[in-house]
Protein backbone atom coordinates (compact mmCIF):
# COMPACT_ATOMS: atom_id res chain seq x y z
CA UNK A 1 0.00 0.00 0.00
CA UNK A 2 1.40 3.36 -1.09
CA UNK A 3 0.74 6.49 0.93
CA UNK A 4 0.28 8.59 -2.20
CA UNK A 5 -0.03 7.92 -5.91
CA UNK A 6 0.52 10.97 -8.11
CA UNK A 7 -0.91 10.73 -11.62
CA UNK A 8 1.01 12.85 -14.13
CA UNK A 9 4.73 13.63 -14.43
CA UNK A 10 4.58 17.28 -15.49
CA UNK A 11 5.97 20.04 -13.27
CA UNK A 12 2.99 20.07 -10.87
CA UNK A 13 2.97 16.28 -10.42
CA UNK A 14 6.73 16.18 -9.91
CA UNK A 15 6.56 19.02 -7.38
CA UNK A 16 3.80 17.48 -5.26
CA UNK A 17 5.45 14.03 -5.36
CA UNK A 18 8.81 15.50 -4.26
CA UNK A 19 7.23 17.48 -1.42
CA UNK A 20 5.41 14.44 -0.08
CA UNK A 21 8.48 12.22 -0.38
CA UNK A 22 10.42 14.87 1.53
CA UNK A 23 7.81 14.63 4.28
CA UNK A 24 8.65 10.92 4.49
CA UNK A 25 5.75 9.32 2.64
CA UNK A 26 5.89 6.37 0.26
CA UNK A 27 5.09 8.10 -3.04
CA UNK A 28 4.64 6.64 -6.51
CA UNK A 29 4.36 8.82 -9.60
CA UNK A 30 2.70 7.44 -12.75
CA UNK A 31 3.35 9.02 -16.14
CA UNK A 32 1.76 7.79 -19.36
CA UNK A 33 4.49 9.24 -21.58
CA UNK A 34 8.00 7.77 -21.82
CA UNK A 35 9.65 10.86 -20.35
CA UNK A 36 8.98 13.30 -17.53
CA UNK A 37 8.38 17.03 -17.78
CA UNK A 38 4.99 17.07 -19.48
CA UNK A 39 4.14 19.94 -21.74
CA UNK A 40 7.29 21.87 -20.78
CA UNK A 41 9.55 19.63 -22.89
CA UNK A 42 8.08 21.23 -26.01
CA UNK A 43 8.06 24.79 -24.62
CA UNK A 44 11.62 25.64 -25.59
CA UNK A 45 11.20 29.42 -25.27
CA UNK A 46 12.27 31.27 -22.15
CA UNK A 47 10.12 33.01 -19.55
CA UNK A 48 9.56 30.18 -17.06
CA UNK A 49 10.61 30.48 -13.43
CA UNK A 50 10.52 34.24 -12.99
CA UNK A 51 8.09 34.02 -10.05
CA UNK A 52 9.50 30.97 -8.24
CA UNK A 53 13.20 31.30 -9.00
CA UNK A 54 13.64 34.95 -10.00
CA UNK A 55 15.20 34.04 -13.34
CA UNK A 56 13.93 33.26 -16.78
CA UNK A 57 14.40 29.69 -18.00
CA UNK A 58 13.21 27.56 -20.90
CA UNK A 59 10.53 24.92 -20.38
CA UNK A 60 12.94 21.95 -20.41
CA UNK A 61 15.22 23.77 -17.93
CA UNK A 62 12.32 24.52 -15.58
CA UNK A 63 11.11 20.90 -15.87
CA UNK A 64 14.60 19.59 -15.13
CA UNK A 65 14.61 21.30 -11.71
CA UNK A 66 11.55 19.29 -10.69
CA UNK A 67 12.67 16.08 -12.41
CA UNK A 68 15.97 16.25 -10.49
CA UNK A 69 14.15 17.07 -7.28
CA UNK A 70 11.87 14.02 -7.63
CA UNK A 71 14.89 11.78 -8.30
CA UNK A 72 16.91 13.22 -5.40
CA UNK A 73 14.02 12.83 -2.99
CA UNK A 74 13.54 9.23 -4.12
CA UNK A 75 10.08 9.35 -5.63
CA UNK A 76 9.25 5.99 -7.21
CA UNK A 77 8.57 6.81 -10.87
CA UNK A 78 6.81 4.65 -13.44
CA UNK A 79 6.90 5.78 -17.05
CA UNK A 80 4.57 4.49 -19.78
CA UNK A 81 1.97 3.78 -17.13
CA UNK A 82 -1.50 4.81 -18.23
CA UNK A 83 -4.05 4.94 -15.45
CA UNK A 84 -7.13 3.13 -16.64
CA UNK A 85 -9.18 3.47 -13.49
CA UNK A 86 -9.16 4.62 -9.90
CA UNK A 87 -11.72 3.22 -7.49
CA UNK A 88 -12.35 4.06 -3.86
CA UNK A 89 -12.49 0.99 -1.59
CA UNK A 90 -13.21 1.94 2.01
CA UNK A 91 -10.25 3.95 3.26
CA UNK A 92 -8.00 3.39 0.24
CA UNK A 93 -7.92 3.52 -3.55
CA UNK A 94 -7.41 0.75 -6.11
CA UNK A 95 -5.56 1.94 -9.18
CA UNK A 96 -5.40 -0.01 -12.42
CA UNK A 97 -2.65 0.92 -14.88
CA UNK A 98 -1.83 -0.27 -18.37
CA UNK A 99 1.90 -0.57 -19.03
CA UNK A 100 4.03 -2.19 -21.76
CA UNK A 101 4.37 -5.14 -19.35
CA UNK A 102 0.61 -5.56 -19.03
CA UNK A 103 -2.11 -4.50 -16.62
CA UNK A 104 -0.85 -3.64 -13.15
CA UNK A 105 -2.83 -2.93 -10.02
CA UNK A 106 -1.80 -1.02 -6.95
CA UNK A 107 -3.28 0.37 -3.78
CA UNK A 108 -2.82 3.75 -2.23
CA UNK A 109 -4.13 5.69 0.75
CA UNK A 110 -4.50 8.89 -1.30
CA UNK A 111 -4.36 10.06 -4.92
CA UNK A 112 -3.17 13.32 -6.46
CA UNK A 113 -4.30 14.05 -10.01
CA UNK A 114 -1.81 16.16 -11.94
CA UNK A 115 -3.01 15.40 -15.45
CA UNK A 116 -3.14 18.98 -16.71
CA UNK A 117 -5.22 20.24 -19.57
CA UNK A 118 -5.84 19.71 -23.25
CA UNK A 119 -6.30 22.04 -26.19
CA UNK A 120 -9.69 22.90 -27.55
CA UNK A 121 -10.08 21.62 -31.10
CA UNK A 122 -11.93 22.59 -34.28
CA UNK A 123 -15.04 20.71 -33.22
CA UNK A 124 -15.44 22.80 -30.08
CA UNK A 125 -15.65 26.14 -31.88
CA UNK A 126 -17.94 27.15 -34.70
CA UNK A 127 -15.90 26.71 -37.85
CA UNK A 128 -17.16 25.43 -41.18
CA UNK A 129 -15.71 23.26 -43.89
CA UNK A 130 -14.83 19.64 -44.63
CA UNK A 131 -12.08 17.91 -42.70
CA UNK A 132 -9.05 18.50 -44.88
CA UNK A 133 -5.49 17.63 -43.83
CA UNK A 134 -3.54 20.64 -42.59
CA UNK A 135 -5.59 21.70 -39.57
CA UNK A 136 -3.60 21.55 -36.33
CA UNK A 137 -3.83 22.74 -32.75
CA UNK A 138 -1.03 25.09 -31.70
CA UNK A 139 0.39 22.62 -29.18
CA UNK A 140 0.68 19.92 -31.83
CA UNK A 141 2.61 22.31 -34.06
CA UNK A 142 4.87 23.27 -31.18
CA UNK A 143 5.60 19.59 -30.63
CA UNK A 144 6.21 18.92 -34.34
CA UNK A 145 8.65 21.82 -34.67
CA UNK A 146 10.52 21.53 -31.40
CA UNK A 147 10.82 17.78 -30.95
CA UNK A 148 10.66 16.49 -34.54
CA UNK A 149 11.86 19.47 -36.59
CA UNK A 150 8.81 19.28 -38.86
CA UNK A 151 6.93 22.35 -40.10
CA UNK A 152 3.16 22.09 -40.53
CA UNK A 153 3.08 23.91 -43.87
CA UNK A 154 4.44 26.86 -45.78
CA UNK A 155 1.59 29.34 -45.71
CA UNK A 156 0.01 29.40 -42.32
CA UNK A 157 -3.06 30.99 -40.77
CA UNK A 158 -3.21 31.02 -36.98
CA UNK A 159 -6.62 31.46 -35.35
CA UNK A 160 -6.44 32.86 -31.82
CA UNK A 161 -4.29 35.55 -30.23
CA UNK A 162 -3.38 33.68 -27.04
CA UNK A 163 0.07 32.83 -25.74
CA UNK A 164 0.54 29.45 -27.40
CA UNK A 165 -0.50 30.82 -30.80
CA UNK A 166 1.92 33.74 -30.52
CA UNK A 167 4.83 31.55 -29.44
CA UNK A 168 4.18 29.16 -32.31
CA UNK A 169 4.00 32.12 -34.72
CA UNK A 170 7.51 33.16 -33.68
CA UNK A 171 8.89 29.64 -34.14
CA UNK A 172 7.33 29.47 -37.60
CA UNK A 173 8.70 32.89 -38.50
CA UNK A 174 12.21 32.03 -37.37
CA UNK A 175 12.01 28.72 -39.25
CA UNK A 176 11.22 30.80 -42.33
CA UNK A 177 7.83 29.65 -43.56
CA UNK A 178 6.57 31.67 -46.56
CA UNK A 179 3.74 33.48 -44.88
CA UNK A 180 1.99 33.76 -41.53
CA UNK A 181 -1.25 35.53 -40.71
CA UNK A 182 -2.66 35.60 -37.20
CA UNK A 183 -6.34 36.41 -36.74
CA UNK A 184 -8.38 36.70 -33.55
CA UNK A 185 -11.79 38.06 -32.52
CA UNK A 186 -10.58 40.31 -29.66
CA UNK A 187 -9.43 43.86 -30.35
CA UNK A 188 -5.91 42.98 -29.25
CA UNK A 189 -3.86 39.86 -28.46
CA UNK A 190 -5.41 38.06 -25.49
CA UNK A 191 -2.10 36.61 -24.24
CA UNK A 192 0.63 38.27 -22.20
CA UNK A 193 2.04 41.60 -23.45
CA UNK A 194 5.45 39.99 -23.24
CA UNK A 195 4.49 37.48 -25.92
CA UNK A 196 2.67 40.05 -28.07
CA UNK A 197 5.85 42.14 -28.16
CA UNK A 198 8.55 39.47 -28.33
CA UNK A 199 6.78 36.98 -30.59
CA UNK A 200 4.68 39.09 -32.96
CA UNK A 201 5.62 42.77 -32.93
CA UNK A 202 9.41 42.18 -32.80
CA UNK A 203 9.20 40.45 -36.18
CA UNK A 204 6.32 42.37 -37.78
CA UNK A 205 4.29 39.21 -38.15
CA UNK A 206 0.97 40.20 -39.79
CA UNK A 207 -2.13 40.03 -37.59
CA UNK A 208 -5.76 41.03 -37.89
CA UNK A 209 -7.80 41.75 -34.77
CA UNK A 210 -11.61 41.35 -34.84
CA UNK A 211 -11.29 38.69 -37.52
CA UNK A 212 -12.09 34.99 -37.44
CA UNK A 213 -11.84 31.99 -39.71
CA UNK A 214 -15.40 31.17 -40.74
CA UNK A 215 -14.68 28.33 -43.12
CA UNK A 216 -11.73 26.12 -43.83
CA UNK A 217 -11.56 25.60 -47.60
CA UNK A 218 -10.40 22.44 -49.37
CA UNK A 219 -11.62 18.84 -49.38
CA UNK A 220 -8.51 16.70 -49.00
CA UNK A 221 -5.98 19.37 -48.13
CA UNK A 222 -6.37 22.89 -46.81
CA UNK A 223 -6.48 25.32 -49.74
CA UNK A 224 -7.38 28.44 -47.85
CA UNK A 225 -9.75 29.96 -45.38
CA UNK A 226 -12.70 32.29 -45.50
CA UNK A 227 -11.98 35.14 -43.14
CA UNK A 228 -14.66 37.42 -41.82
CA UNK A 229 -14.50 40.50 -39.62
CA UNK A 230 -16.47 40.46 -36.38
CA UNK A 231 -18.03 43.12 -34.18
CA UNK A 232 -17.51 43.64 -30.45
CA UNK A 233 -19.77 40.70 -29.69
CA UNK A 234 -17.74 38.54 -32.07
CA UNK A 235 -20.63 38.45 -34.55
CA UNK A 236 -19.60 38.28 -38.24
CA UNK A 237 -20.05 41.51 -40.20
CA UNK A 238 -21.76 40.86 -43.52
CA UNK A 239 -19.85 41.87 -46.61
CA UNK A 240 -16.43 41.52 -45.01
CA UNK A 241 -15.89 37.91 -46.09
CA UNK A 242 -12.58 37.36 -47.78
CA UNK A 243 -10.86 34.30 -49.25
CA UNK A 244 -7.28 33.91 -48.07
CA UNK A 245 -4.99 31.23 -49.48
CA UNK A 246 -2.99 29.03 -47.13
CA UNK A 247 -1.96 25.39 -46.79
CA UNK A 248 -2.40 25.02 -43.07
CA UNK A 249 -4.57 26.34 -40.25
CA UNK A 250 -3.39 26.40 -36.66
CA UNK A 251 -5.95 26.69 -33.90
CA UNK A 252 -4.94 28.39 -30.68
CA UNK A 253 -8.39 28.66 -29.19
CA UNK A 254 -7.84 27.84 -25.56
CA UNK A 255 -7.03 25.14 -23.07
CA UNK A 256 -9.40 23.16 -20.90
CA UNK A 257 -8.67 21.12 -17.75
CA UNK A 258 -8.66 17.40 -18.41
CA UNK A 259 -11.21 16.63 -15.70
CA UNK A 260 -13.11 13.72 -17.29
CA UNK A 261 -11.01 11.21 -15.33
CA UNK A 262 -11.96 12.82 -12.04
CA UNK A 263 -15.62 12.86 -13.05
CA UNK A 264 -15.41 9.11 -13.66
CA UNK A 265 -14.42 8.79 -10.03
CA UNK A 266 -17.42 10.89 -8.99
CA UNK A 267 -15.71 14.24 -8.35
CA UNK A 268 -17.77 17.34 -9.03
CA UNK A 269 -16.62 19.83 -11.63
CA UNK A 270 -16.90 23.64 -11.68
CA UNK A 271 -18.65 24.87 -14.82
CA UNK A 272 -16.65 28.11 -14.70
CA UNK A 273 -13.14 26.63 -14.56
CA UNK A 274 -14.03 23.22 -16.10
CA UNK A 275 -11.74 21.82 -13.39
CA UNK A 276 -12.78 19.94 -10.25
CA UNK A 277 -14.35 21.74 -7.30
CA UNK A 278 -11.59 21.98 -4.70
CA UNK A 279 -11.03 23.24 -1.17
CA UNK A 280 -8.17 25.43 0.05
CA UNK A 281 -5.79 22.42 -0.02
CA UNK A 282 -6.96 21.53 -3.53
CA UNK A 283 -8.78 18.45 -2.30
CA UNK A 284 -11.64 17.52 -4.63
CA UNK A 285 -15.15 16.62 -3.48
CA UNK A 286 -13.83 13.10 -2.79
CA UNK A 287 -11.91 12.70 0.49
CA UNK A 288 -8.29 11.79 -0.16
CA UNK A 289 -8.34 12.81 -3.83
CA UNK A 290 -6.43 16.00 -4.63
CA UNK A 291 -5.68 17.88 -7.83
CA UNK A 292 -2.82 20.22 -8.75
CA UNK A 293 -1.65 22.45 -11.59
CA UNK A 294 -3.54 23.09 -14.80
CA UNK A 295 -6.11 20.45 -13.95
CA UNK A 296 -7.56 22.84 -11.35
CA UNK A 297 -7.82 25.68 -13.85
CA UNK A 298 -5.61 27.08 -16.59
CA UNK A 299 -2.73 29.04 -15.07
CA UNK A 300 -1.00 31.83 -17.01
CA UNK A 301 2.36 30.94 -15.45
CA UNK A 302 3.75 27.49 -14.70
CA UNK A 303 5.20 29.02 -11.53
CA UNK A 304 1.68 29.60 -10.20
CA UNK A 305 0.56 26.14 -11.30
CA UNK A 306 3.40 24.61 -9.29
CA UNK A 307 2.47 26.68 -6.21
CA UNK A 308 -0.70 24.59 -5.97
CA UNK A 309 1.51 21.51 -5.54
CA UNK A 310 3.12 22.88 -2.40
CA UNK A 311 -0.28 23.72 -0.93
CA UNK A 312 -1.77 20.36 -1.92
CA UNK A 313 1.19 18.55 -0.33
CA UNK A 314 0.21 20.13 3.01
CA UNK A 315 -3.34 18.96 2.46
CA UNK A 316 -2.32 15.40 1.62
CA UNK A 317 -0.18 15.30 4.76
CA UNK A 318 -3.10 16.50 6.86
CA UNK A 319 -5.32 13.87 5.26
CA UNK A 320 -2.83 11.04 5.82
CA UNK A 321 -2.23 12.11 9.42
CA UNK A 322 -6.00 12.41 9.92
CA UNK A 323 -5.55 16.02 10.97
CA UNK A 324 -8.12 17.41 8.54
CA UNK A 325 -11.06 19.00 10.27
CA UNK A 326 -13.55 19.75 7.56
CA UNK A 327 -16.05 21.72 9.56
CA UNK A 328 -16.51 24.93 7.61
CA UNK A 329 -17.71 24.16 4.08
CA UNK A 330 -17.84 27.84 3.08
CA UNK A 331 -18.44 28.41 -0.61
CA UNK A 332 -16.36 30.90 -2.58
CA UNK A 333 -18.05 32.29 -5.68
CA UNK A 334 -17.22 34.68 -8.50
CA UNK A 335 -19.10 37.98 -8.22
CA UNK A 336 -19.05 41.19 -10.25
CA UNK A 337 -16.42 41.27 -12.98
CA UNK A 338 -15.02 37.90 -12.00
CA UNK A 339 -15.20 34.80 -14.21
CA UNK A 340 -13.63 32.09 -12.05
CA UNK A 341 -12.55 31.54 -8.46
CA UNK A 342 -10.46 28.72 -6.99
CA UNK A 343 -10.65 27.20 -4.48
CA UNK A 344 -14.43 27.02 -4.61
CA UNK A 345 -14.76 26.16 -0.93
CA UNK A 346 -12.94 26.55 2.37
CA UNK A 347 -13.16 23.50 4.61
CA UNK A 348 -10.80 23.99 7.53
CA UNK A 349 -10.33 26.59 10.26
CA UNK A 350 -6.65 25.72 10.61
CA UNK A 351 -4.21 28.14 9.01
CA UNK A 352 -4.32 31.92 9.09
CA UNK A 353 -4.60 32.55 5.39
CA UNK A 354 -5.12 30.71 2.13
CA UNK A 355 -4.39 31.47 -1.52
CA UNK A 356 -7.28 32.19 -3.82
CA UNK A 357 -6.98 32.63 -7.56
CA UNK A 358 -9.51 34.59 -9.60
CA UNK A 359 -9.84 35.57 -13.23
CA UNK A 360 -11.29 39.05 -13.79
CA UNK A 361 -13.24 39.96 -16.90
CA UNK A 362 -12.46 43.64 -16.59
CA UNK A 363 -9.42 45.80 -17.24
CA UNK A 364 -8.84 48.32 -14.47
CA UNK A 365 -6.20 50.36 -12.72
CA UNK A 366 -6.02 50.13 -8.90
CA UNK A 367 -9.15 47.99 -8.66
CA UNK A 368 -10.74 47.12 -5.34
CA UNK A 369 -11.00 43.40 -4.78
CA UNK A 370 -13.68 42.73 -2.20
CA UNK A 371 -14.57 39.60 -0.29
CA UNK A 372 -18.29 39.96 0.33
CA UNK A 373 -20.94 38.28 2.39
CA UNK A 374 -24.17 39.64 0.96
CA UNK A 375 -23.46 43.38 0.91
CA UNK A 376 -20.94 43.31 3.78
CA UNK A 377 -17.32 43.74 2.82
CA UNK A 378 -15.34 41.21 4.87
CA UNK A 379 -11.94 42.04 3.44
CA UNK A 380 -10.55 44.33 0.80
CA UNK A 381 -7.47 43.74 -1.35
CA UNK A 382 -5.70 46.03 -3.77
CA UNK A 383 -3.94 45.29 -7.02
CA UNK A 384 -2.06 47.73 -9.17
CA UNK A 385 -3.76 46.61 -12.33
CA UNK A 386 -5.99 43.77 -13.47
CA UNK A 387 -6.48 42.73 -17.02
CA UNK A 388 -9.30 40.80 -18.70
CA UNK A 389 -8.77 37.04 -18.28
CA UNK A 390 -5.41 37.36 -16.59
CA UNK A 391 -5.27 35.23 -13.46
CA UNK A 392 -4.72 36.98 -10.11
CA UNK A 393 -3.84 35.60 -6.69
CA UNK A 394 -4.85 36.98 -3.29
CA UNK A 395 -4.25 35.72 0.21
CA UNK A 396 -7.52 35.65 2.17
CA UNK A 397 -7.68 35.61 5.99
CA UNK A 398 -9.58 32.63 7.32
CA UNK A 399 -10.96 34.30 10.44
CA UNK A 400 -13.11 36.72 8.41
CA UNK A 401 -14.96 33.74 6.94
CA UNK A 402 -16.12 32.18 10.20
CA UNK A 403 -19.87 31.90 10.46
CA UNK A 404 -20.39 32.52 6.73
CA UNK A 405 -21.94 30.05 4.33
CA UNK A 406 -21.11 31.70 1.06
CA UNK A 407 -18.77 34.55 0.16
CA UNK A 408 -18.26 36.31 -3.13
CA UNK A 409 -15.21 37.87 -4.75
CA UNK A 410 -15.92 41.13 -6.61
CA UNK A 411 -13.62 43.35 -8.62
CA UNK A 412 -14.67 46.99 -8.85
CA UNK B 1 23.78 63.42 -37.54
CA UNK B 2 22.60 63.19 -33.97
CA UNK B 3 19.61 65.36 -34.85
CA UNK B 4 17.87 62.39 -36.36
CA UNK B 5 15.21 60.98 -34.12
CA UNK B 6 13.99 57.45 -34.58
CA UNK B 7 10.47 56.80 -33.33
CA UNK B 8 9.66 53.28 -32.25
CA UNK B 9 6.56 51.83 -30.66
CA UNK B 10 6.36 48.73 -28.54
CA UNK B 11 4.59 47.15 -25.60
CA UNK B 12 5.93 47.40 -22.10
CA UNK B 13 6.30 43.86 -20.74
CA UNK B 14 6.99 44.67 -17.12
CA UNK B 15 3.41 44.20 -15.89
CA UNK B 16 0.16 42.76 -17.26
CA UNK B 17 -1.05 46.21 -18.21
CA UNK B 18 1.12 46.25 -21.33
CA UNK B 19 1.39 50.02 -21.92
CA UNK B 20 2.06 51.05 -25.50
CA UNK B 21 5.35 52.89 -25.25
CA UNK B 22 6.54 55.36 -27.84
CA UNK B 23 10.30 55.79 -27.90
CA UNK B 24 11.95 58.82 -29.40
CA UNK B 25 15.53 57.79 -29.88
CA UNK B 26 18.04 60.52 -30.55
CA UNK B 27 21.00 61.36 -28.41
CA UNK B 28 18.76 60.59 -25.52
CA UNK B 29 15.91 58.12 -25.35
CA UNK B 30 12.58 59.75 -24.52
CA UNK B 31 9.82 57.42 -23.38
CA UNK B 32 6.16 58.31 -23.81
CA UNK B 33 3.00 56.34 -23.12
CA UNK B 34 4.37 54.78 -19.95
CA UNK B 35 2.35 55.13 -16.78
CA UNK B 36 5.05 54.43 -14.26
CA UNK B 37 8.77 54.66 -13.57
CA UNK B 38 9.32 50.97 -14.31
CA UNK B 39 8.02 51.54 -17.83
CA UNK B 40 10.30 54.51 -18.33
CA UNK B 41 13.39 52.55 -17.28
CA UNK B 42 12.39 49.59 -19.39
CA UNK B 43 11.71 51.85 -22.37
CA UNK B 44 15.12 53.48 -22.11
CA UNK B 45 16.90 50.14 -22.00
CA UNK B 46 14.82 48.89 -24.90
CA UNK B 47 15.57 52.09 -26.82
CA UNK B 48 19.32 51.77 -26.40
CA UNK B 49 19.52 48.14 -27.42
CA UNK B 50 16.60 45.70 -27.42
CA UNK B 51 17.87 42.27 -26.40
CA UNK B 52 16.31 38.84 -26.61
CA UNK B 53 17.07 35.25 -25.75
CA UNK B 54 16.80 33.13 -28.90
CA UNK B 55 15.38 29.62 -28.49
CA UNK B 56 15.55 27.14 -31.35
CA UNK B 57 16.51 23.54 -32.07
CA UNK B 58 19.41 21.70 -33.73
CA UNK B 59 19.46 18.27 -35.34
CA UNK B 60 20.67 15.53 -33.05
CA UNK B 61 21.83 12.02 -33.99
CA UNK B 62 21.19 8.81 -32.04
CA UNK B 63 18.84 10.48 -29.57
CA UNK B 64 15.27 9.96 -28.42
CA UNK B 65 14.06 12.96 -30.46
CA UNK B 66 15.28 14.20 -33.85
CA UNK B 67 15.80 17.69 -32.38
CA UNK B 68 17.61 19.10 -29.38
CA UNK B 69 16.29 22.38 -27.92
CA UNK B 70 19.01 25.03 -27.60
CA UNK B 71 19.14 28.72 -26.81
CA UNK B 72 21.50 31.64 -26.53
CA UNK B 73 22.95 31.51 -23.03
CA UNK B 74 22.32 35.22 -22.58
CA UNK B 75 20.17 37.73 -24.42
CA UNK B 76 21.52 39.09 -27.68
CA UNK B 77 20.74 42.11 -29.80
CA UNK B 78 17.31 41.83 -31.44
CA UNK B 79 18.73 42.66 -34.86
CA UNK B 80 21.12 39.69 -34.57
CA UNK B 81 18.30 37.15 -34.16
CA UNK B 82 18.17 36.20 -37.85
CA UNK B 83 21.96 35.82 -38.01
CA UNK B 84 21.83 33.49 -35.03
CA UNK B 85 19.10 31.41 -36.67
CA UNK B 86 21.13 31.11 -39.87
CA UNK B 87 24.25 30.04 -37.99
CA UNK B 88 22.40 27.43 -35.98
CA UNK B 89 20.69 25.98 -39.03
CA UNK B 90 22.70 23.08 -40.39
CA UNK B 91 24.34 22.27 -37.05
CA UNK B 92 24.15 18.57 -36.24
CA UNK B 93 25.16 17.25 -32.83
CA UNK B 94 25.50 13.71 -31.55
CA UNK B 95 23.93 12.28 -28.42
CA UNK B 96 24.59 12.18 -25.54
CA UNK B 97 24.28 15.86 -24.73
CA UNK B 98 24.04 17.37 -21.28
CA UNK B 99 21.92 20.32 -20.23
CA UNK B 100 23.98 23.51 -20.40
CA UNK B 101 26.54 21.98 -22.79
CA UNK B 102 27.95 24.54 -25.22
CA UNK B 103 26.88 23.78 -28.79
CA UNK B 104 28.40 26.89 -30.43
CA UNK B 105 31.01 28.94 -28.57
CA UNK B 106 30.33 32.36 -30.05
CA UNK B 107 27.23 32.54 -32.19
CA UNK B 108 27.17 35.01 -35.10
CA UNK B 109 29.80 37.28 -33.57
CA UNK B 110 27.69 38.05 -30.50
CA UNK B 111 30.27 36.49 -28.12
CA UNK B 112 27.33 34.63 -26.58
CA UNK B 113 27.29 30.82 -26.71
CA UNK B 114 24.45 28.55 -27.78
CA UNK B 115 23.71 25.99 -25.06
CA UNK B 116 21.64 22.81 -24.82
CA UNK B 117 18.39 23.25 -22.88
CA UNK B 118 18.21 19.63 -21.73
CA UNK B 119 19.98 16.32 -21.40
CA UNK B 120 19.53 13.92 -24.27
CA UNK B 121 20.77 10.39 -23.90
CA UNK B 122 22.31 8.24 -26.59
CA UNK B 123 19.87 5.66 -27.90
CA UNK B 124 20.90 2.54 -29.89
Amino acid sequence: MKDVVVIGGGPSGLAVASELRKKGYDVMLLERNDELGGLLQQCIHDGFGTILFGKSMSGPEFADIFISRARTEGVEIKLEAYVKSVKKKGDHFKITTVTPGGVEKLKSRSVVYAIGCREKNQFEIKIGGARPAGVYTAGTVQRLINLYGILPGKDVVILGGGDVGMIVARHLFLEEVNSILMVYPEDFFSGLPRNAQQCILDFDIPYRPRTIVRDILGDKKVKGVELVEVDEDWQPIKGTEERYNCDSVILSVGLIPYSEKLEDLGAKVDKNTSGPLVNEYFETTIDGVFSVGNLIQIFDYVDDAVKTSFIAAEGVERYLEKESEKNLGIELKPGDNVMTVTPQRVDEITGEKFSAFFRPDIEKENPKIEILSGDDVLERHVKRYVRHSMLEEISISKDILLGEEEVIIDVR
Amino acid sequence: MSDEIEVREFLCIRCPKGCRLVLKIGEEVIVEGNQCKIGEDYGKQEGREPKRIVPTTVKIKDAKWPRLPVRTEDSISLDKVQDVMETVEGIVVEAPVEKGEIIIKDVAGTSVPIIAERDMEKIR
